[in-house]
């Protein structure tokens, strides 16, 4: 118990001196640790504001994006009048065959020509 | 984060300056220390910041210390070459000696101060640091532990070593 209380004394006596130095610190090295610290926590805050770069970008590149898709679906959506499938089709077959377009243009008189053909034999 | 590196940074300038004995050194290492802190621990809890900053300081003066080691050697390498006699002024000498005698300078103000420095920095540097932490800072067994990457156990060991050097070193300026 004696030497318990010993070494509290002692280590009392060493804070207290160990304060007592930390108060007593020059100025010249009180304002070196000043500028130390505010250089820190100025890179910190520059950091944290990347960081915050950094999240947002996704984020607005995504509503972008959506803003996009939406814009799109909405000018060719339900309400705006396109070919039915079948017309579709059928332009399609034009698109890829062989004939000329004109030919495809002249179609009905082809085929008038044709019955008239079939009823004069 | 600046009010808290605010109550920290003149002691955590003072283990540094003990354990280094150089004050441009030691403010460098507490700056390290700082930028440390906030590059990678500003988004934890406060509570955590005084641990974590003991932790990195403590990093930093290890680092500084194998740095050292290797500069010593190579500045006995050179003194070796240089030959036995030669007087020429070296440009080692102007760098500054790590055990240098007059480590701290207004940190040994007073005659207590001074002898408490003095033994301080004739501990090995996990005890001195150890001591430190424990006596002076107040961080926990745990907590010192963290900061010197060692066991609780050997804590102990080094905190009462130290304890009970410092006592007989100091007995004829201390209570």
């Amino acid at each position: 118990m004696k030497e318990e209380q010993r070494d509290d004394t002692f280590l009392a006596a060493v804070r207290k001196t160990m304060d007592q130095g930390t108060t007593e610190l020059d100025g010249v090295i009180a304002g070196r640790l000043a500028q130390a610290r505010r250089c820190a926590v100025a890179q910190g805050e520059r950091r944290q504001q990347r960081r915050w770069l950094w999240l947002a970008a996704p984020l607005v590149v995504s509503l972008v994006t959506a803003l996009i898709v939406a814009v799109l679906f909405w000018r060719n959506g339900p309400g705006v009048s396109r070919p039915a499938g079948g017309e579709a089709v059928a332009d399609l077959e034009i698109i890829t065959a062989a004939e000329a377009p004109e030919f495809y243009a002249e179609l009905e008189f082809y085929q008038w020509l044709a019955e008239e053909k079939r009823h004069a034999s | 984060m600046e009010r808290f590196l605010a109550s920290v940074e003149k002691q955590a300038y003072q283990l540094a300056a003990i354990a280094v004995g150089n004050r441009d050194e030691a403010l460098d290492l507490v700056q390290d220390a700082m930028l440390g802190l906030v590059r990678h621990y500003a988004t934890r809890s406060e509570e955590e910041w005084r641990p974590l900053f003991f932790r990195i300081l403590q990093s930093r003066i290890r680092d500084w210390y194998r740095r050292e080691r290797v500069r010593q050697h190579w500045r006995g390498w050179l003194e070796r070459w240089r030959g036995d006699g030669e007087e020429d002024d070296d440009p080692f000498d102007e760098v500054p000696a790590p055990a240098s005698s007059n480590p701290a300078h207004r940190l040994e103000s007073s005659a207590a101060m001074a002898a408490l420095v003095a033994a301080l920095r004739r501990l090995p540097l996990r005890q001195q640091q150890t001591f430190l932490l424990r006596a002076w800072q107040g961080l926990s067994v745990e907590e010192t532990a963290q900061a010197m990457r060692c066991t609780a156990g050997s804590v102990k060991t080094h905190y009462s070593r130290a304890v009970h050097v410092l006592r007989e070193r100091l007995e004829g300026h201390w209570p």
